[in-house]
């Protein structure tokens, strides 16, 4: 699971936003906002983390219940697949 | 209907606005253009060394767009002139293209090749728009002194399509080019394009004198009625789709939407005499590298050789709070019907506060025409 080259994650004004650059721009031309939590995960995905270990990130960093960070975690993923965000 | 990305956009526009933070630049890449058109402020020759030798160097735009980015802008016009003379275009772009913004073009088209296009096409920014200044070699002759812009800006624009390119048109109506608007539009509509009609000249960009080129407040009315009723023709003869309705909304905005504006404007016109972004999340920094509020206006103006770029944001910023605003305009009846601003009360009349009569005028007769085209409804 990896995120594909040429996406920036930037904060702008207090948001957290997620710019495609150069060629991805033919891919994705928009913007992606992402809140607290997302741009955690989105963070932990670009140093290399799998599945297992992003659950685990947000049950070292957020009090939350193992079975609240597997769905969010799930959820995290299946938007960005859905904006075709991750490599396949 | 506003998608999910222009959300966002507004979202963010307004969180910079009310934190003060530079999300809108807009690069004045250079002062040189290959046409000569005659309303137009910024059109060095092409190849003047002396206004080359003054033009901010690549390395110093990407030096400016890094302080710009950790500033926080996101969205970067680069602008001229005609920004594809400059020589480095390609660095220049190809490197502001990684860094993290949005970037839209501004060009007239006419130095667009294959292969530019095709590069466009490789690492495209977000947006392009393009000025049509007419729909002829001869409209392009007289008002730009550049026949053979008419072909190549057509050549481009089909190019630049078939590449992918997000692509909007302009047109800056002037005497010279009014009478080609229709086909102007026919050839948006043709394409799916949105066209944006540049309806008011600044008296900088007046031909030398205001009455060769700028229509009168009557002859805008009266194009405008003209070019509204053209989009509505056009989206019944051509297309029902996304793009050409957008076209359609623009132009219904310009004559009858103006109270929504208005209203906007009430609510920020406490704190500033500007009711735009100027001052509150855009800046504009001219091919010198000085920086200003927008193209149309020459103070404050804090020079980025010598100025780093948050001390000379905070000084437009206080700068712009001195301005005042013009009272009468303020408590005008017109209001609804005058899009008037600092910048334009400024170069019209000298003044920031004194009412202008061509706006006033133009205020007047949108009421009348509006007035009469309810009266004809009901």
């Amino acid at each position: 699971m990896k995120i594909k080259d040429n996406l920036i994650l930037r904060e702008i004004a207090g948001s957290w936003i997620i710019v495609p650059v150069a060629e991805m721009v033919v891919e994705f031309n928009g913007l992606m906002n992402l809140n607290e939590t997302g741009a955690f995960l989105w963070k932990k995905l670009a140093e290399g983390a799998e599945f297992e270990d992003l659950v685990s990130g947000l049950l070292s960093e957020y009090d939350v219940d193992e079975e609240t960070a597997r769905a969010d975690v799930q959820e995290f993923i299946s938007q960005l697949q859905e904006k075709g965000l991750l490599q396949q | 209907m506003k998608t999910a990305y222009d959300l966002l956009i507004e979202k963010l526009s307004m969180q910079a606005g009310l934190k003060k933070i530079p999300l809108n630049g807009a690069f004045e890449l250079t002062s040189r253009c290959n046409f000569n058109c005659k309303m137009c402020y910024i059109h060095n020759p092409s190849r003047d060394k002396s206004v080359v030798d003054r033009e901010l160097t690549a390395d110093q735009w990407i030096r400016l767009a890094t302080d710009a980015r950790d500033a926080g802008m996101l969205n970067l016009v680069l602008t001229g002139g005609e920004i594809f003379l400059r020589s480095d275009i390609e660095y220049i772009y190809e490197t502001l293209s990684r860094m993290g913004f949005k970037i839209i073009l501004y060009t007239n088209g006419s130095l667009i090749d294959e292969t530019k296009a095709k590069w466009l096409g490789r690492i495209p920014p977000t947006s392009m728009e393009i000025t049509l200044y007419g729909a002829s070699a001869e409209t392009y002759e007289k008002l730009c002194g550049n026949a053979a812009g008419y072909e190549g800006t057509i050549r481009a624009v089909d190019m630049l399509l078939a590449e992918g390119i997000n692509l909007e048109l302009k047109m800056t109506v002037t005497y010279d080019n009014m009478n080609d608007m229709e086909q102007i539009a026919e050839f948006s509509y043709k394409r799916g394009l949105p066209l944006t009609i540049v309806d008011y000249l600044y008296p900088q960009m007046a031909c030398g004198t205001l009455e060769n080129c700028r229509l009168t407040a009557s002859d805008t009315v009266g194009f405008l009625k003209k070019y509204f009723d053209t989009t509505e023709r056009l989206r019944k003869e051509y297309s029902t789709g996304e793009l050409p309705q957008q076209t359609l909304q623009r132009a219904t905005r310009m004559i009858k939407d103006m109270e929504e504006l208005d209203k906007k404007q009430s609510n920020t016109a406490e704190q500033s005499a500007f009711t735009c972004k100027v001052g509150k999340s855009s800046f504009w920094i001219t091919w010198e590298g000085i920086m200003v509020p927008c193209g149309m206006m020459n103070e404050p103006a804090i020079d980025l050789l010598d100025n780093d770029f948050r001390d000379a944001w905070d000084r437009l910023c206080d700068g712009l709070l001195r301005i005042p605003a013009c009272i009468e305009c303020r408590e005008c009846s017109l209001r609804d019907y005058c899009d008037v601003c600092p910048a334009k009360l400024k170069t019209e009349t000298g003044y920031y506060d004194r009412p202008a009569p061509y706006l006033c005028e133009l205020a007047r007769i949108s009421r009348e025409k509006q007035e009469q085209s309810g009266d004809k409804t009901n």
